[in-house]
């Protein structure tokens, strides 16, 4: 989880409307961004643009220009969900070929699924 | 991915979500479940969980690890995978027939868009007829159901019995396990029908929105009268005739209904019912732009967790009732079965579960999709049974899209959902509400309804009450609460 210092140093608030994070790439996939990003849309406008080699900028904008007074803590769940979605990235890097190979083998049975297995691990 | 791993277990594909502020729930690909702590999650996704702790026993029980070949693991996944996805391997069972759009009432919410009731251009002729069947009994399941839908059936009753007939006729060669389901509203329901009804073996679904005021108040006759007194006589005529077990009754809730949710269940526990579908209004036809019988998802979560609470002590005064929806969702979190229902299975039941067949002979893949054609949108129009083979119709361009666009794994919010297993998709739905057929989940209702419902449900299972988990059971294995709590281990 993101907490504390940690936290503050990756969001800044703009204005009451607007907050900006930034994201290292070399820890998060832009995959696990657009994911957590794509939970927020109800509520707010985003914008995604590289900074520099190393980081992504994420902008988010409170739609209708409403009153949010959870926008802080809204942020704060987003960079928690952008860390959940990159351990599922990470965690499908080592059972997505297990995941096809289940699908597969329930509608059309791999008759030597042990051998296949081991092709997979060469 | 190998048998001779690198780390000390292998984790297996699961989905996992933070919940309840203290804990994490995993699920799997076969609709297993597993609360861990937070702090076990993170031992667990950095391999440092011990593989002799009772935690690991328990979480590769549930086949969410394994320390052993993996091989035999896909195996055992591969069946359960496919035990659950059942409901594929019959493709359509479900045919529901328009045998009319006329209606003798005109209810506030009609999703059919219903016509006056002498308009008999809005009846389906035989030469349609037989075309419907002909093509119904080209789809390769072994089950097939008939369900007459309108308007109001009865209105156009001699087409009802000729498909029943001839659909009987053809069944003697092909040896299906045919079944019918009149819908009806039951005003016009009388001893000549109902003997036919009885004796060709129909159920009947009809319609109770609950006490009086509200039933007539939603439900209203395009003549002047109480629909609401013509349906409790019709009742009890129809339950002298075929008994109480070849009826049930669907509910529509609107704005009215929410306060008052437990008069309701007390009218279908009086009734003889033996449960009630829970059923937010649908955004179609006279429905979608009427103010004052809509509300939030908030509003309607709030009245089925009272209803389901009321249901639940109503069981356990020792009358067995069903909440329908709640006994699905439950089947699909606690047993490994099949357990299709077209308007929340993935991928979508639209066609290759149930498909409708219009007055004239368009064939839609869900009725929604044919209220949309009735406001000239066709973009779901699968073809006609007068001009287009059966191949063409279900084989062709619509039915593809739509399946292609709603299997959840490739949705995006759907695709790394916890619930996933339990849940499905209602593209025509999200085309009716959001514009296209994929939708946009942070702002779907249909989405947030089933969220809520499923974790409130989860919410529940964890508590592990012992009265409720009882009534549970009881719902899925259909048994009475005293039978269940008196069968010994």
């Amino acid at each position: 989880m993101v907490e504390g210092d940690n936290m503050k140093s990756i969001i800044t608030k703009i204005s009451d409307e607007k907050c900006h994070i930034s994201l290292s790439n070399k820890c998060f996939d832009k995959n696990a961004i657009y994911a957590a990003v794509y939970k927020m849309t109800d509520l707010y406008d985003v914008e995604i643009q590289p900074i520099n080699e190393d980081e992504f900028g994420v902008t988010f904008t409170i739609k209708n220009q409403k009153d949010d007074p959870l926008f802080e803590e809204k942020m704060r769940e987003f960079c928690n969900d952008v860390l959940d979605h990159q351990l599922r990235i990470d965690l499908d890097k080592q059972y997505g070929k297990i995941r096809e190979l289940i699908v597969k083998h329930a509608f059309s049975p791999i008759e030597n699924l042990k051998d296949v297995i081991s092709k997979e691990h060469e | 991915m190998n048998d001779s791993r690198s780390t000390p277990y292998t984790i297996l594909p699961l989905q996992f979500s933070r919940m309840f502020s203290d804990k994490v729930l995993l699920t799997n690909e076969a609709g297993e479940f597993f609360f861990i702590n937070p702090e076990n999650f993170q031992e667990l996704v950095t391999y440092k969980l011990n593989t002799s702790s009772s935690l690991f026993y328990d979480l590769k029980g549930k086949h969410l690890v394994t320390d052993t070949d993996i091989h035999p693991v896909i195996d055992l996944l591969a069946t359960k995978y496919r035990t659950k996805m059942g409901f594929l391997r019959n493709f359509t069972v479900l045919h529901m027939v328009v045998i009319t759009v006329r209606c003798n009432h005109k209810c506030r919410y009609c999703h059919a868009s219903s016509e006056e009731s002498h308009a008999t251009q809005w009846d389906m002729n035989q030469v349609v007829a037989e075309k419907v069947v002909d093509t119904i009994f080209q789809s390769p399941s072994t089950r097939i159901k008939i369900e007459f839908q309108g308007g109001e059936p009865l209105l156009n009753w001699e087409r009802v019995k000729y498909i029943v007939k001839y659909a009987k006729k053809i069944n003697k060669h092909l040896k299906k396990d045919l079944s019918f389901v009149l819908c009806t509203n039951l005003t016009l329901m009388n001893e000549e029908k109902l003997n036919f009804i009885k004796k060709q073996n129909i159920l009947i679904s009809t319609s109770l929105d609950g006490p009086k005021d509200l039933h007539d108040n939603n439900r209203r006759l395009r003549q002047d009268g109480s629909s609401y007194d013509i349906f409790l006589k019709k009742l009890e005529l129809t339950k002298s005739i075929i008994g109480n077990k070849g009826i049930s009754a669907l509910l529509t809730i609107t704005k009215d209904s929410l306060s008052r949710i437990d008069d309701i269940i007390d009218e279908y526990v009086d009734k003889g019912f033996n449960g009630i579908f829970l059923r937010a209004l649908n955004p179609f036809g006279y429905a979608k732009n009427n103010q004052s019988l809509g509300y939030n998802v908030g509003e309607y979560f709030r009245t089925y967790k009272k209803a389901l609470d009321y249901i639940i002590k109503t069981n356990l005064e020792g009358t067995y009732f069903e909440e329908f929806y709640t006994t699905l969702l439950l089947s699909r979190i606690m047993t490994p079965f099949s357990t299709g229902f077209v308007d929340l299975q993935s991928p979508a039941g639209t066609g290759i579960s149930c498909a409708v067949y219009d007055f004239n002979g368009d064939v839609y893949p869900s009725d929604e999709a044919r209220m949309l054609g009735k406001m000239g949108i066709k973009k779901f129009l699968m073809g006609n049974v007068l001009r287009d083979e059966y191949i063409k119709i279900f084989n062709g361009d619509v039915l593809r899209e739509l399946i292609n666009n709603s299997c959840v794994e490739t949705l995006p919010g759907c695709a790394w959902c916890v619930f996933q297993q339990y849940c499905g998709a209602d593209p025509i739905r999200n085309f009716s509400t959001q514009g296209d057929i994929t939708g946009h989940r942070p702002t779907n209702e249909f989405c947030k309804k089933n969220m809520a419902i499923i974790k409130y449900l989860f919410e529940l299972i964890i508590e592990n009450n012992d009265d409720v988990m009882d009534v549970f059971w009881s719902w899925i294995t259909k048994r009475p609460l005293e039978e269940l709590r008196n069968v010994e281990l």
